[in-house]
């Protein structure tokens, strides 16, 4: 059964419409979770409060680490595949029964799993290395969720060859569709891997098999740990598409381009996972320098490719409207006043500045090392899966609740303060804990004073001063992702119905008028950006060979 | 779907534009470069790392 949105004009499949509330709604509540966790988290990190005890630190590092990393980012994703391959597509939910399964699974890992952490039965981290062990209903809630999860991959691909069948769509499909089709092959990546080893892990636990080789099972947990964070990448990369059609009505400048940068991350982006096994002895350089080198850098050319591809469709498509005016008019004239637009530039900003450069200088095996196993790799982790996908996720929620939940945002001048207070708090965050990692201070880490053990160190005093930086801003980002969930929550439940276009707080933008004849570049200003960028990325990696080069002398 | 893309779908695809749009296909690709240069040739390279030698392993577990 369907209704015509009166707002888009899609025919939106209620079924369909129905799970992805229930899975926004799921992924809402993971978030929740994960950010309460981090705020403990940060004031246990942050010395002179030190708030939790060393188990209860060890416990909700887990805790946050699965609610934040895996529940949020695939509920949403899910409910992200069943919008881009029903609603986009005009097409009919293929399996309502599954679909139902799918979520059921999916709920019961959340509360197994979690509920086993929480009993103090899974001090394992998010990465369970074996030969730790957490209790069995652990791995099997992992199990049950990553199960339902590779189920709702397989309706996402069972709709698309039906709107192939249903002719809805033609031989390509639209280019957000297609991003999301690179996530789900990513997830089916993702999720095999968990399986592979998530289930003799479990069979172990249960004491059916007698041991999990540990370099085994971190090879292919990397294959679930960081390809997961690539399922984000690609969900995230073609929201800042939609996002830039929804607002000014930009396209790709040339979507065939796009689409080879995604066809590039379907290729090679999950074989980064190997930047996680850069110091262990089992694998052979070569297999390291392949994956994390030059297999993975066609990857980053495709992230190169969508750094280039997203501002200037919106840069192409401002000058369109008129915003013609020197380099950067179209960027001053842009919606700034409209969350959702706010969040994914903010997003891409962050990823790219934070979350990039620091993602190709960790992954090298020199520069790596001078970072390996401290903070500033969770650091890394915020520049990319929070400023990056978390923030996207944020942003278009804001269309999300008037065009799925058929809500008005309530508070929606606090809607617009929200993006930006979120990105200063992880950025800050961010670079704090990157800039605390380079001066040596360890990860998952209780006491970094290291009191009333057999070794002491003395920190380079610049650490107190970006301790007291990151705790400001974990709590600034924490209050913003609060107000965040306040606001979906009090809109979705309490807020006043849309009835048609005029409730819409949020443009929906027509597409741009066509281009003009133009002489030079179609988007000049995209291109000083990018200078920009690449300078950037140019003193950073310079600076951390020089890091690398100052940390022993050379007689 | 946009002027772009009409005029995209009326000329004769590539050969890589009818790879990019098999969406089996790129199923199959992603998965198998993935397994091929990731887990087993990584499985491999460990399960051809020698065995601690039995007097050193002791000697750990004194």
């Amino acid at each position: 059964m369907f209704r015509t949105c009166d707002i888009t004009g899609f025919k939106v499949d209620l079924t369909s419409e129905k799970l992805i509330r229930l899975n926004a709604v799921m992924a809402v509540v993971s978030l929740l979770m994960a950010i309460v966790a981090a705020i403990l988290l940060i004031f246990t990190r942050y010395q002179p409060v030190h708030l939790l005890d060393a188990e209860w630190y060890y416990r909700l590092t887990t805790f946050h680490g699965l609610n934040a990393l895996i529940y949020w980012i695939v509920f949403f994703e899910i409910a992200g595949l069943y919008f881009g391959s029903t609603v986009v597509l005009n097409q009919k939910f293929c399996s309502p029964k599954l679909g139902w399964l799918t979520f059921i699974l999916m709920v019961a890992g959340l509360i197994l799993s979690d509920v086993m952490v929480l009993m103090g039965k899974a001090d394992v981290m998010l990465t369970s290395y074996v030969p730790l062990k957490a209790h069995p209903l652990y791995y099997l809630g992992i199990i049950l969720f990553a199960v339902g999860a590779l189920i709702g991959v397989g309706l996402f691909f069972a709709n698309i060859v039906n709107a192939k069948r249903d002719k809805n769509v033609g031989e390509t499909l639209p280019l957000f569709t297609y991003g999301l089709m690179t996530a789900a092959i990513l997830a089916v990546i993702t999720l095999a891997s968990g399986a592979i080893i998530y289930i003799p892990t479990f069979l172990w636990s249960l004491g059916i098999i007698d041991s999990v080789d540990p370099a085994v099972y971190k090879l292919i947990w990397w294959g679930l740990g960081h390809s997961s964070q690539q399922i984000n990448v690609a969900a995230m990369v073609s929201i800042w598409y939609l996002t830039t059609f929804l607002a000014i009505g930009g396209t790709s400048i040339n979507e065939r381009v796009s689409r080879t940068a995604f066809f590039l991350y379907i290729l090679f982006i999950s074989l980064a996972s190997a930047h996680h096994l850069l110091t262990d002895p089992a694998t052979s350089s070569a297999w390291k320098v392949w994956n994390t080198s030059y297999a993975m850098y066609l990857a980053v050319l495709a992230s190169m490719i969508h750094a280039f591809a997203v501002p200037s469709s919106i840069e192409s498509a401002q000058r369109r409207w008129g915003f013609n005016k020197g380099l950067f008019e179209w960027l001053a004239k842009a919606p700034w006043s409209n969350p959702a637009f706010a969040s994914c530039v903010l997003a891409a900003i962050g990823f790219g500045f934070i979350g990039g450069t620091t993602g190709v200088i960790f992954g090298m095996e020199q520069t790596n090392i001078i970072v390996h196993n401290t903070i500033a790799i969770p650091g890394h982790f915020k520049g990319t899966v929070v400023i990056g996908t978390t923030l996207t996720f944020m942003g278009i929620t804001y269309y999300l609740i008037p065009l799925i939940f058929r809500r008005k945002i309530v508070a929606f001048k606090l809607a617009q303060i929200q993006p930006w207070l979120f990105f200063f708090g992880i950025a800050i965050l961010s670079v704090s804990m990157i800039a605390l990692g380079q001066l040596g201070v360890p990860r998952r880490h209780w006491d970094s004073s290291f009191s009333g053990g057999p070794f002491t160190h003395s920190f380079n005093p610049a650490v107190d001063f970006f301790w007291v930086l990151m705790m400001l801003g974990g709590v600034l980002a924490f209050l913003a992702a609060l107000l965040w969930v306040l606001q979906v929550v009090v809109s979705v439940f309490f807020g006043p119905k849309v009835n048609g276009p005029e409730d819409m707080q949020l443009t929906i933008s027509p597409l741009a008028p066509a281009a003009k004849e133009h002489k030079g570049f179609e988007a000049p200003g995209t291109l000083v950006l990018t200078f920009l960028f690449l300078a950037t990325f140019a003193v950073l990696y310079f600076v951390n060979w020089k890091w690398l080069a100052a940390t022993w002398w050379v007689k | 779907m946009s002027e772009q893309e009409q005029d995209q779908d009326q000329k004769p695809a590539s050969g890589l534009q009818v790879v990019m749009n098999d969406v089996m296909l790129l199923l199959f690709l992603g998965v198998t470069i993935y397994a091929i240069f990731y887990i087993i040739w990584g499985i491999m390279e460990i399960a051809t790392v020698p065995n601690i030698p039995e007097s050193v392993k002791q000697s750990i577990l004194k």
